[in-house]
Formats: C-alpha cells, structure tokens, sequence
C-alpha cells in the first residue's frame, strides 16, 4: 500500500523529470502574453535557440491591448511594438496565438479554462502571477518570471524547489449574496498576504466542492494574494463536465483515459499537510478593500478601521499610509464611501457567471450620474455569450460601457486608467497603490456588489436588495 | 549572468512591510521590450511626483545615497505580481543585494536569475540593520560563500539554498545546465500519455 | 525617448522639397515633445523608372514593411506612360501593405481663402474613410469587340464583405473617438442596387454596436451638394473607394487645394502611409515655390497615428496658424519660399513644447 498522497504531491511527482532539489518539472502547458515573453524570444534568438515544444505552446494579448476602438489599431507605440513583436514570434517559432482578431482572444486565464486547454493534473506556467487560477481544475499552476519563461520556450522543463502544502479547509455553505470573491478575501483576512508564502493551497471542504469551476478559478486565482506559489482544487464530477467537449479537450478513447486519470487525482484519505487553515463558509460577509493591500478589507457592514486596531508597529504604520493614500478616514461606514468608477472584468472576475450575476443586479436600474461603469468581459468568447444571453444590453441600457476582452483597469497597462484621487470599485484582484492609475484608489469587491455600487454611487450590501 | 561572491557597501533602509512589485517597477513600464534601462524607473511613483520630477524626500533620491549597494526593506518584499521587471530595476539603479525578513516566493526566484542576492533575516536582525542603515555612510558586507553579514556591531548568518548558492557563486547560464539533462527530459516526454493537450489538437 | 523608424520616398518632381520641410518640422516636433525619427530613404518614381525599368522591387517592399510609417511626397514624370507609377508603385503599395483605409481630413482653417463664400471655418472640419482596396479599383472588367462599332466595355465594382465591414468598423470607431460622433455613409443605393445594398446593410448591421454614434445616410451626389452649401452636415463620412476619390478631391479644393490638403494610406494593424495629396506639379520643381503644408500635414497625421497625438496636434495647429496668414495657398502665390513656409512651421511646433517636458 503505497503511502497516502495529496493532490499537490501526485501532480508533482508525475512532472519530476530530475528528482533533486529543486527539482525539474515538465511543463504541460506554456501560456504566453505579449508583456513578459518579448525578452525571453529575443534571449531566445539571441542564444540561437528555438523553442522546444511550440505544440505545447499558446499565446494571446491581453495586458496593454485596448478594450474599444479596435479597428483603429493599437494606438499607444509600445504597446502595439510588443503585440507585434509576440505576432513575429510566434509566427518564427510555429507557436498558436490568439491575436487581437481572433475570437477566442482574451485574458490568458480565462482563455485557457474556456479552450479546455487547462485540464487536471497538468503542470501549467505562465509569466504572470495569476497563473495560480488554472489550479481550480486540479493543476499545478504557477506563475513565472521572463527568465523562466525563456527556460521553458528552450526546454518545456522548469526548475521548482519543492513547496510545503496548507490545506484551507471551507466548510459550510456560502450565505445567499456572498460570493466567491468575498470567500478568497475572507481567506486572505485570515492567513495575510504573507500566509501562503512557500507554500501550495489545497481548497477543501463542502463549500468549495459547492462551487462552480468559475468560482473556483476566483479562489485560486487570488491565492498569489496569499502569498501562495499557487493554489489548487481537486478535480470532480463538475470539473469533467465542464472540460468535457471544450476545443482542445481530449475525445473518444483519449477522454475515457483522461477521466480515470482524473479521477485518482483527489487527497488520498491520511494525506497530511504542512498546515492547515479552517474557515466556517456560513460566517462570511460581502466585504470591500479598504487599503492598499487585499488583505485591507471589512465587511460591507463595517468601518474603516483605525490604525490602532493593529497591534504591529509595522502593520500600523501600514495602515496609517494606506488610509492617507486611499483618503479614508478610520470610523467611516464603507456604506458611506463614494465612489467614481465601476470595473466589471479581470481574470479573477470576468466570466460569464460573473457577467450574470452583475446583470441581475443592474437589470432594470440605471448607473448612478456621478459614476463611470465599465463592463470588460474576460474573453471574446465570454462576451459573444454574454450579448447572445441579452446581458450586455442590460448593462448599455443601464448605462455601463460594454468593452472588448482584456486585462483593462485590472492594471491599467491599456487606456483604461483610473484618475487619480478617482476611487473604483473594482471586481480585480489587487488594490496596490497605483495599480489601476497612478494615485488611483482601488476597492476591491464582488461582481454583484460593484454592480450594485454602480448603481448607487456607494458601496451597499447586496444582500439588502430584492433580486427576484 | 556574473558570479556572486561577497558584497559590500553602503545602505538604503526602506522600513515598510509588504512593498508589492507595482510600487517596485508601475506597469506603464512593463511596455518596454528592453531587459535593461529601468533603473531610472525604480519605485518610480514614491520616487517622482505627479509632474514627473523626481521626489527630493523619497530616500533614493537623496545624494548621500547614490552608490548604495544593499537594500535593506521590511517583510514580505516584492509580493504581487511576477514581473521580473523588478529585480532588474532594483540592480539597474545599482543595488546589488537586498536583506529582508522575507521575500515573496516569485520575486526571490527571479532575482536569483539576474544575480540580485536576496538574504533573509530574522525580522529583530534586520530591525537592527535597519538603525545602523539611518547613517548613509554605514558599510554593510555580504559574504554568499561564509553565509553571513557584517555591519556595525552586527554579525548574522543567514540561510540560503545550496542550489541557489552555487549558481550566484558560478555565474551559470540556467538554460545550459538544463541542456545536460537533455536525455531524461526527452524520455520524460517519450512517457507523457497521448491524451494530453496539445495545440494543433 | 521613443524612436520610431520612417520610411522616406521624396520621389519626383516637388516631392523632395515639400519632404525636406516635412521633415524639418517633424524633426522640431521631435525635440519639443522627445522622440526620435530614424529616417530610410527609398528611391522610388519616375526618375528611377526611367533610369532603370524598376517601379517597386522586392526588397523596397520590405524596406516599406519594415518602417513604422511611410512619408511620401509624390510620383509622376511626363516621360513614364499613364498609370505605370500608379499602378506599379501607389497601388501596389497599398495592396501589398494592406492599407485598407484612406483617411483624408477636410479641415478650413481660420484665415485660409477657400473658395465657399461665406462660410465659418469652424463649419469645414471633416474626414472621409475611403475604402482603399476595391470597389472599382480592382481593375477587373472587359472589352468586347474593342475597337468595332459594336465595342462593348465593362468595369466591375467588386465589394465584399470583409472589405466594406473593416472599413466601416474603422469609420465607426473613429466617429466614436470624436466629440460629434456622427457618421455619414456615402453611396448610391437607387442605382448600385447590389453594391450599395451591401454597404448600406452592413453599416446598418455595425451601427448597432454603435448606440453613441449618430449615424446618417447621402447619396453621393446630395453629398458633393451639401459639401458646398452645408459642410456643417459632416463630421466622419464613410464612403467606397471610386465615390471617396471624387468627394476627397471636393474636399481638398473647399479646404483651400492641393496646397494644404492631406491625406494617409492606413493599415491600423501594420504600415501607413502618408503624404500630400498633391501631385510632382512639374512646373515648379526646383523653384521654392511649392507649398509645403500639405506634406507637413501629412507627417502631423503620420505622428498622430504612430501614438504621439500631441505632437501631431501641435503640427497641425501650426499648420493652421501659417496657412491663415498667408495671402494664398497657391504654388508661388503664398508671398514667400517654400523652405520659409516650413521654418515658420517648425518655429511655432518649437514654441509650443511643453514646459520642462522631460521624457
């Protein structure tokens, strides 16, 4: 009998190709964007090197491209080199690109997932931090610096010194208004933005199996705000059926194979981990960033904290610039917080379950004057089902902008930058201090809960409004 | 990649916690296709004000600090996002090492690419570094090959991955080394099952 | 500092100089608002023609398609048969670079003598999106019984899909990024029941992804008519490749002629094309006659499109301010010499640097 195995430590050990430490892993899945892969190419060139496994290998843009005006081409100079140079690329090294035509273009991780490109089991990298998303299906994810990204185009192999494991048991059901947004922020309050480090994040328990794959993709996507390498969901019977029939999912014979595979995947019974964390699922709230890191947040029905409240003089002092940076002062209802934009979108965010949830909120009512909404879905693919599903008018005739695919406000790379001193509601993943726009005020939140502050032009609790 | 033995210098202490990589390098310079020329860029919005002029009260800025070699910062450095990106600006402007309590997995691993020597030290040891580093004249060394760090009334050893180690130590091109596994990588992937993906499907 | 890498074909006849000054003013706008322009000069026109049977070869193309932008002054000679250079080298360019778009702003500036009486400036501020691939361009028809009593000549139009679609999707998109936002489409569905139902069916189709932008219909004829007694109608006007030529050149003469008058080959994802769109006029190569504003116009339209949207603006406002203060626009007409005309221009970009820019 064979010794009682995680999830993490079945993916890991199936991808060692030299079992030392760190060790070498095979890569599965390289996915590429047009910000950190043009160094790597031309290190890559440069060496007289070419890339090992371009069937392996897929691209899109996603970070610097813009979300309207399209056909006019990309106007901003740098942006559209780096497009151009990943297009020249690409095409040297045989690689599959969706570019900014394709239908299938959109932000990577909501692209591969959607593509059935992201199975279980995989070993999956990528040069962005978010790449931690694809371990929702039961793959190692993790994201990659451009060096890396280099090693991997030259030999589809990586090195990784082994992490140690944390299990962040949920149990319970998520109440009626809390989404799965606000379950990685509790998560996040928990352990802090440090919590994860060193470590892969195993989500288990009732509340996660509860989840759909899109909800998952949240929570693991945020796992880097953990501190996380990565983080990672058994794969089940919701899995398989949303793999099942997607493009690049295997058929026939291949399928049946694929799925007894899968299927050994989960925890074995008596597995240990290195840590592990316990959250009561019925116990959260809708919550809202109130600083500059995602750990900064209370629930809806709270108040600003006071930088008292920390009794480390380093996290005081944290809080009180953060407080100054966000121009929010300790006591303040966050019902009470204007606010100027709304971004409806991001990897962590920006699927058709997202856009759904935000449409019943909207629906029927109109954006508040004072608000600037903007509705970016995740991919193309996302958005033409979104306008096929008749959301997309509910958001225009509300009064939200109704963009293309892209990174977009996330990090404001493209012209979708937030003002500063502008505060937004924002359905992404980070509130750093400007990361949506130099001097930009971030407040990070569900889909339902930033539709709802599109409305109101505040933050409000969600779960106070009837939604039939 | 040049080898990493020993290190010495003055300091720049930065006493904030979790400095995430947008406040290290902001993405409107992540547009650059270039690997170098983003030290003028480093913590570029604590650095410079909204006109663009460079910040006279943000610490880098400040002539006494020009030439400092060792970054001394709080934990949880260079959380966020996995630009490499940051670990070049941090060498670009001209450190060399940088000594923190902890440092997030991603930007640890990238800098250990580039060569910027990452120490981690028990937070009441980089505390004390952080007062000697109050003067701008004050000499820390760093030596890779004893494991340790010498300033002013200060002596610690820290940890650091014998893998890691030897690398800085030898200056080794990653990719090269990589190549002489070429055959276990090729009959790994000889092994690899029929069903997984691929992209001309 | 940005660079970006200009293709540069001064060609024959007053190309040269009306480039040269083109070029000087760039190169002022480049120091003003930090970039840097790499020029690659191509030798392409009549004159090579005539020295060495070459129109375009292999590697000018490559040369073209490697540069972030064309600038262009003019081809032509009397001693190269009609159509040679325009087809082998304009037509061909466009095609082989994909231009799909031929972008012509009609703009009267304050002070400029056109020849519409009684018009406010402010009222002539419009651009047309020329279809720049096919339509009647394709150069597909036939002759039967050439020559004969009985000839029968046919030219065919032909407009697909794929090419109304993309450049009606490029007018709609620049109609929203202006503060009108209004298109107008130009054709003649009464007549050109096939090929204008197509235009019309597909800008209905893609206005509807369009709830911002106020559209509108004319005939291509109503059109020229409100040109000259109601320009205020236009804002962005989208039309096909035969119907763009005709109205381009109306605008061209309202706006104060050849003198000023503008224009870009476009390939929103690739390499565009700039220049006046004035021809070699023979009669005044050499002479310093020549009025550079439009080639200087053309490369404020060439900034604009490469991401530099300041500096452009300030070239064209520049542009503006000259051309309002000349007593004529015409070739020897404008009461001083071409290479003065652009010192003026470059003096004012020079001027208008923001203070303490540093990039």
């Amino acid at each position: 009998m064979s010794t009682p195995r995680t999830l993490f430590e079945k993916v890991w050990d199936s991808h060692v190709v030299v079992d030392s430490d760190p060790a070498l892993l095979y890569v599965d899945l390289h996915l590429v964007h047009e910000v950190t892969s043009p160094q790597a190419f031309a290190g890559l060139t440069a060496s007289g090197r070419t890339v090992r496994r371009p069937d392996l290998t897929v691209a899109t843009v996603d970070h610097g491209i813009p979300t309207t005006g399209r056909s006019l081409g990309i106007r901003d100079p740098l942006s559209k080199k780096q497009v151009d140079a990943l297009i020249q690329n690409c095409r040297d090294q045989g690689i599959t690109m969706f570019g900014i035509d394709d239908p299938r273009q959109g932000i990577v991780h909501v692209v591969g997932p959607e593509q059935g490109l992201t199975q279980p089991g995989l070993l999956i990298v990528c040069g962005d931090s978010h790449t931690s998303t694809h371990g929702a299906f039961g793959a190692l994810a993790f994201g990659i610096g451009t060096t890396e990204v280099e090693h991997v185009l030259a030999t589809q192999t990586i090195w990784q010194a082994r992490p140690q494991t944390m299990a962040v048991e949920v149990e319970g059901t998520l109440p009626w208004g809390v989404a799965a947004k606000d379950l990685i922020l509790g998560i996040i309050a928990q352990i802090g933005v440090s919590g994860g480090t060193r470590h892969v994040i195993e989500y288990r328990g009732q509340a996660i199996r509860d989840l759909s794959m899109e909800q998952r993709m949240t929570i693991c996507n945020m796992s880097i705000e953990g501190g996380a390498r990565a983080g990672m969901i058994a794969p089940d019977e919701t899995t398989i059926r949303y793999v099942e029939g997607r493009p690049f999912a295997p058929k026939g014979t291949d399928w049946d194979a694929a799925v007894a595979a899968w299927e050994s995947l989960a925890t074995d019974p008596g597995a240990g981990f290195d840590k592990v964390e316990v959250l009561d699922a019925g116990a959260l709230v809708p919550h809202v960033s109130w600083g500059v890191n995602p750990a900064q947040t209370v629930p809806v029905t709270g108040h600003v904290p006071s930088p008292d409240s920390y009794s480390d003089p380093q996290q005081r002092e944290a809080a009180v610039r953060a407080l100054e940076y966000m121009a929010l002062r300790p006591g303040t209802a966050i019902a009470d917080i204007n606010i100027d934009h709304v971004f409806l979108g991001s990897c962590t965010n920006g699927r058709i379950e997202d856009l759904r949830a935000a449409a019943k909120v909207v629906e029927g009512r109109k954006v508040d004057d004072r608000v600037n909404a903007v509705v970016v879905p995740g991919s193309m693919q996302v958005k033409a089902q979104a306008e096929a599903e008749g959301l997309s008018d509910i958001f225009e005739r509300a009064g939200f902008s109704w963009r293309d695919a892209g990174c977009s406000s996330c990090l404001a790379m493209n012209p979708d930058v937030i003002p500063s001193g502008d505060r937004c509601a924002s359905t992404s993943n980070r509130n750093y201090e400007g990361r949506q726009g130099r001097g930009a005020r971030t407040h990070l939140v569900s889909p339902a809960m930033a539709a709802a502050a599109a409305v109101s032009g505040h933050f409000v609790d969600v779960r106070e409004w009837q939604l039939s | 990649m040049n080898p990493v033995r020993a290190i010495t210098g003055t300091m720049v202490p930065l006493d904030r916690a979790d400095v995430d990589t947008d406040q290290i390098i902001p993405q409107q310079f992540l547009k650059r296709i270039e690997r170098d020329g983003y030290g003028d860029f480093l913590f570029y919005n604590w650095a410079h004000t909204d006109d663009g002029t460079p910040s006279s009260d943000f610490i880098i800025n400040s002539p006494d600090r020009r030439g400092a070699k060792v970054l001394v910062a709080g934990p949880n450095f260079g959380c966020g996002s996995s630009r490499e990106h940051a670990p070049w600006a941090i060498q670009q402007w001209g450190f060399d090492a940088v000594i923190t309590p902890s440092a997030a997995d991603i930007f640890r691993n990238n800098s250990s690419f580039t060569g910027l020597l990452i120490v981690e030290l028990p937070a009441e040891a980089v505390g004390r570094l952080m007062d000697v580093a109050a003067d701008p004249a004050a000499v820390v060394t760093i030596d890779l090959e004893t494991q340790t760090v010498a300033a002013d009334g200060i002596e610690e050893h820290f940890d650091f991955d014998p893998t890691a180690k030897e690398r800085l130590l030898q200056g080794l091109d990653g990719i090269g080394v990589t190549m002489t596994h070429d055959d276990v990588i090729a009959s790994h992937e000889a092994s690899r099952p029929s069903w997984l993906p691929t992209s001309v499907g | 500092m940005s660079s970006y890498s200009i293709a540069r074909v001064p060609g024959d006849g007053t190309g040269p100089e009306v480039v040269q000054e083109a070029v000087k003013v760039l190169d002022a706008a480049g120091e003003a608002y930090g970039f840097e322009l790499d020029y690659t000069d191509l030798d392409l026109g009549g004159e090579r023609y005539l020295r060495t049977q070459e129109t375009l070869t292999g590697s000018d193309l490559e040369a073209l398609g490697n540069a972030d932008a064309i600038l262009f002054g003019a081809v032509g000679h009397p001693d190269v048969p009609p159509g040679v250079l325009e087809q082998e080298i304009l037509l061909r360019m466009r095609r082989e670079l994909d231009q799909f778009v031929n972008l012509r702003p009609v703009k009267l500036h304050p002070g400029v003598n056109g020849p519409l009486r009684d018009v406010d400036p402010a009222d002539v501020d419009f651009v047309v999106v020329r279809e720049n691939s096919e339509g009647l361009y394709v150069g597909q028809g036939e002759f039967t019984a050439k020559g004969s009593p009985f000839e029968v000549a046919v030219q065919l139009s032909v407009n697909s899909r794929f090419g109304v679609e993309r450049c009606i999707r490029y007018a709609f998109d620049l109609a929203a990024s202006r503060p009108r936002r209004h298109l107008t489409m130009c054709a003649k569905t009464n007549v050109l029941t096939y090929a204008s139902d197509l235009w019309a069916r597909v800008f209905e189709e893609v206005g509807a992804e369009y709830p911002d932008v106020e559209t509108a219909y004319a005939h291509i004829d109503a059109a020229c008519l409100w040109l000259v007694e109601d320009p205020s109608r236009f804002d962005v006007i989208v039309t096909d490749n035969m119907f763009g030529d005709i109205i381009t050149d109306l605008g061209a003469a309202v706006q104060g002629g050849m003198g000023i008058a503008s224009g870009a080959n476009v390939n929103p994802n690739g390499v565009s094309m700039f220049e006046p769109i004035g021809g070699t006029a023979p009669g005044f190569e050499g002479t310093g006659l020549i009025n550079p504003l439009a080639a200087i116009g053309a490369g404020a339209m060439m900034m604009d499109l490469l991401g530099e949207p300041k500096a452009g603006a300030a070239i064209e406002s520049a542009v503006g301010e000259v051309a309002g203060a000349l007593p004529s626009l015409r070739a020897g007409q404008m009461g001083i010499s071409t290479a003065e005309v652009g010192d003026r221009v470059a003096g004012l970009v020079a001027e208008s640097a923001p203070a303490g820019a540093a990039r």
